[in-house]
């Protein structure tokens, strides 16, 4: 039986490869970083793989909605195996609001009708946490949060999701399918590009869709700045040369009474 | 029960897990009274949970307000789907001003789906408010910390979750002569598509992480396994440590899961908290900010855990705790104090 996933991915400012933040405007300069695949949606993607590998019939689409150059992001997740590469073109807008990113992805996904969608649980760069459950809601698909582990009943059209919450606790979950997840860290560690598909995610096409923005009444959020926050605290630099800067911090603990 | 119309109302939305209430539930409470005042409103608790009367008391009680509890089996634990439906009902009964929730991913998923049917601009994480003449400004981490973000809500009802400690305590200064009113809801039996089975808690074997004095932990500047020795030999120089780590370095299985330390691992308060190659992400601080002393080793003067530490060194974990850890051995071989 078939059975298909959508994985929202994200494209955020790849801070990891030693990029730094600058400010322009009202938000960050976009023109000075890098991009990557929000470390989040790269274990969604994980998650989604790991359930394609272990059972047939099952297609996996990749999705990201933005500007030309999340088709980067787009191409990365092909090399990690996934079947199609879908690009929401939305020129329009440099910054895309959750509800408005949730708005044109829903109304896309309604028209595959997806099995199963996953997002990340957050975006590294907004940290809203809420884009996944407005997908799920503009849909009214039954949705879960922070899940670690996902077991899918495909003859049943249901899974069952281990969904993180706080203090060390988790919660056992069943949900029919069609639904949403959004997918926290852990489990699997996201894999590297194979070589075959790095060549077949350079020759593949990525699907061009330009979502229709009329009619999309969702309240707006203005971001006004952004800065740098100040040192509140009285946070003691040590100085020096790296031997000095151990015997301080040394003496520090001896002081203490923390040492050996 | 919602009667002060005219000044308008602030729902406080408070979850019980298993009967208790949650911690950012009780830290929201404390906020209450400010937080509403901030929007010029009076505070309205709603409390989800199944059979939790006491506890909404005694919520109602320390917070000043009346409370609401929406009540339902299922909610034993906290479920999205049904409290975004019960808020959602009182949200169109008595066009709250805000709604405000902790800021937890289960919260964050209720507020987001309440906040899609009410058609209301939904806010994340938010750690001040600010009025403006005609809006309000909201702010708010980005980027792990590294940056805020003021944004802008000129529409009402704004749903929010909000960070802990926003407002120091408000204590209401009058003794209310009668206690507020808590009255309870059952909530309707709708939602048949998100079926919990059951809770796993994570057993911790030992307390030694809780238990020590110094904890020495790593995050995803530790760059790779082979480096976790340089822990130990930290770790080694104290007379009661042990080693941690951030769900980063976890994840990547350089550390194991049982020693991650945050909002979703551990929570300890150590005399001395080495962070080395740790940003200092807000879920991360959750398991360590009453750490006494804080020292941060890390290659960014920028990152998040400077802001926290008491001292820092701006050096490569990899190449300084081997140095830090010869000099220890020097002053001990040489029996002297450094
Ligand atoms: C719902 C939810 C719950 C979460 N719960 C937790 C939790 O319980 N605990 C937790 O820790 N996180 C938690 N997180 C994740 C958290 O948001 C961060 O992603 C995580 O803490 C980052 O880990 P890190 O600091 O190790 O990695 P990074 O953020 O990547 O930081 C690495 C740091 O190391 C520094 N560095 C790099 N190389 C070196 C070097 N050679 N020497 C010294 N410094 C170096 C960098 O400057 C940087 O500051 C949670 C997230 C969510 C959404
Ligand atoms: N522009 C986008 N394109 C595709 N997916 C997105 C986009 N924005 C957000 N998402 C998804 O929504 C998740 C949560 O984002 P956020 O609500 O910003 O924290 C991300 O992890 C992605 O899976």
């Amino acid at each position: 039986m078939a059975f298909s996933i959508l994985v929202c991915i994200k494209a955020v400012p790849d801070l990891a490869s030693g990029g730094t933040l600058a400010i322009a405007g009202p938000w960050i300069d976009e023109t000075v970083i890098g991009w990557c695949m929000n470390h989040y949606d790269a274990y969604a993607l994980e998650a989604a793989l790991a359930i394609k590998d272990a059972a047939t019939d099952i297609t996996v689409d990749a999705l990201s909605a933005g500007p030309d150059r999340v088709q980067n992001t787009i191409r990365r997740a092909l090399a990690m195996g996934a079947d199609t590469g879908i690009h929401l073109a939305m020129n329009a807008v440099g910054r895309l609001a959750p509800a408005t990113a949730a708005l044109s992805i829903a109304r896309f996904a309604k028209t595959k009708r997806y099995d199963l969608i996953l997002t990340g649980a957050m975006s590294e760069d907004e940290m809203h946490g809420i884009t996944g459950p407005m997908i799920a809601a503009a849909l009214d698909l039954p949705c879960a949060a922070a899940a670690v582990e996902i077991s899918l009943d495909v003859a049943g059209r249901s899974l069952t999701a281990t969904c993180e919450m706080e203090g060390g606790m988790a919660e056992i979950v069943r949900l029919p399918c069609p639904a949403l997840l959004t997918v926290q860290t852990g489990q699997r560690i996201p894999r590297y590009p194979s070589l075959s598909n790095t060549i077949r995610s350079r020759r593949q096409a990525i699907e061009r869709a330009v979502p229709d923005e009329t009619a999309n009444h969702t309240p707006t959020v203005d971001t006004l700045r952004v800065s740098f926050p100040q040192q509140t605290t009285s946070c003691q630099f040590f100085e020096g040369t790296r031997i000095e800067k151990a015997d301080r911090l040394l003496r520090l603990f001896n002081d203490n009474g923390w040492l050996k | 029960m919602i009667q002060n119309k005219c000044l308008g109302t602030v729902l406080i939305v408070g979850e019980t897990v298993d009967g208790r209430l949650s911690a950012g539930s009780r830290d929201l409470g404390n906020q209450a009274s400010r937080l509403a005042g901030q929007f010029n409103g009076q505070a309205v608790g709603v409390l989800t949970g199944h059979d939790i009367e006491q506890v909404a008391r005694s919520w109602s009680k320390t917070a000043g307000m009346p409370v609401i509890v929406l009540d339902h089996a299922q909610c034993r634990y906290p479920n999205p789907p049904l409290t975004a439906s019960g808020v959602g009902a009182l949200a169109d009964e008595c066009s709250p001003l805000a709604v405000c929730f902790p800021h937890n991913m289960r919260a964050c998923q209720a507020a987001a789906t309440m906040a899609w049917r009410i058609k209301a601009p939904c806010i994340t994480a938010v750690d001040a408010i600010l009025k403006e003449s005609d809006y309000f400004v909201l702010k708010r981490a980005v980027f792990g910390g590294k940056l805020r973000e003021s944004v802008s809500v000129g529409h009402v009802p704004m749903v929010l979750t909000i960070m802990p400690g926003l407002f120091s305590p408000s204590v209401s200064l009058e003794v209310p002569d009668h206690s507020p009113s808590v009255e309870t809801r059952l909530l309707a039996d709708t939602n048949h598509r998100f079926i919990p089975q059951g809770i796993n808690r994570r057993k911790d074997t030992d307390q030694a992480l809780e238990r020590a004095q110094v904890v020495v932990s790593a995050g995803r500047g530790l760059k790779g396994p082979e480096y976790k020795g340089l822990l130990d030999a930290a770790a080694g120089m104290f007379k009661n440590a042990a080693v941690g780590g951030s769900r980063g370095a976890c994840d990547l299985g350089w550390l194991p899961h049982s020693l991650q330390i945050g909002e979703t691992g551990r929570t300890v308060s150590p005399a001395l908290y080495l962070a080395c190659g740790i940003s200092g992400a807000t879920q991360h601080l959750a398991g360590m900010r009453e750490s006494r002393t804080v020292v941060a080793v890390n290659t960014d003067p920028k990152a998040a855990i400077c802001n926290l530490s008491h001292y820092a060194v701006i050096d490569d974990l990899t190449v300084f705790l081997p140095v830090l850890r010869e000099r220890y051995d020097r002053m001990r071989n040489k029996g002297d104090e450094v």
